[in-house]
């Protein structure tokens, strides 16, 4: 238990969050290429036929993906926006900008890929559709957050406890994506997987391990991304603290032992 | 084997959604590092400066 609030501690302040993360960046993004590749060819080549939808269920492997990390990025940034309102953490704020970018490209790619597997399947690309139109707002709450904190910029704890308003007020938007499909008709299907199991939704264990793997490397790449960001955001923004020139000057000693300046 | 690769009538959607998939995540990756790596020369170019001054006084 000790050991964990230190660890808690360790990472509310900036320079051993950004000591510590900076030995997880590389094997984050490998674990994320790795499972994405064997993701990937397991569920376009290997995986069976669906017996309704055909080949075109494939996209399931990138847009269901891609939705849960939007929602679970904004999340995120929901509860990284809380510990900046009320604690006013520096880590907080950069967890909490750092994820908006990529939350935002997540979004992007659902809707794209909803897009794509619409089209053959309901015949329309969009719809004004509950489970459509809450996933856009979604995409209009990152660049809300992200659009409010770049009016500020010049002051970025000030921009920061803006922005995390914003995303906190955004918040309510999470359950009304997950439950739309069951408040309102809609067009669009029903979860393909639950935790209860139950009959509804994808059974074959073939089809379900490619789409876990992808959502595991959905997640192990928001954390590099992330992390990478929230990395930049505080050497810029921390960059006259004497910290942020130590740390850089052992990073280069540490790639030239010899000391060449 | 290349019929594995052949979704029939749904080439055109599985295709274009694995692309997108993959050209946004390539997309976020060249820029998350390449402002990490600006960042990282930045600091290093005011360190000199700052060790520079020092060695003068």
């Amino acid at each position: 238990m000790n050991r964990i609030v230190k660890f808690y501690h360790e990472m509310g302040s900036p320079p051993s969050f950004y000591r510590i993360t900076s030995h997880w960046l590389k094997p984050m993004l490998w674990l994320a290429i790795v499972l994405t590749v064997y993701g990937l060819i397991d569920g376009l080549l290997m995986a069976p036929t669906d017996y309704q939808q055909g080949d075109s269920y494939r996209i399931i492997f990138v847009h269901v993906p891609a939705a849960w990390m939007s929602m679970f990025i904004y999340g995120i940034i929901g509860i990284s926006g809380i510990i900046t309102f009320v604690w006013r953490m520096k880590v907080a704020e950069a967890v909490m900008m750092a994820s908006v970018p990529i939350g935002a490209l997540f979004t992007a790619v659902t809707l794209l890929t909803g897009m794509l597997w619409g089209k053959p399947m309901w015949g329309t690309y969009w719809d004004w559709d509950a489970r459509m139109t809450s996933e856009l707002i979604l995409l209009f709450l990152y660049i809300g957050v992200a659009g409010i904190y770049s009016a500020y910029e010049e002051d970025p704890r000030k921009a920061a406890r803006l922005a995390a308003l914003v995303a906190i007020i955004g918040l309510v938007n999470l359950p009304v994506i997950r439950y739309s499909v069951y408040w309102w008709t809609s067009i669009h299907q029903g979860s393909s997987v639950s935790l209860m199991g139950g009959a509804n939704g994808i059974q074959h264990w073939d089809m379900l391990r490619p789409l876990l793997v992808m959502a595991l490397a959905t997640k192990f790449y928001y954390i590099y991304s992330m992390l990478a960001r929230a990395q930049t955001y505080l050497l810029k923004t921390e960059r006259k603290k004497q910290w942020v020139l130590e740390a850089i000057d052992q990073q280069t000693n540490h790639n030239n032992p010899a000391g060449a300046k | 084997m290349l019929e594995l690769f052949d979704m029939g009538k749904y080439n055109f959607y599985v295709w274009a959604s694995i692309a997108v998939f993959v050209v946004a995540l390539l997309a976020d990756y060249l820029s998350a590092s390449s402002q990490h790596k600006n960042i990282k020369k930045q600091v290093k170019a005011q360190n000199r400066q700052v060790n520079a001054r020092r060695n003068k006084s």
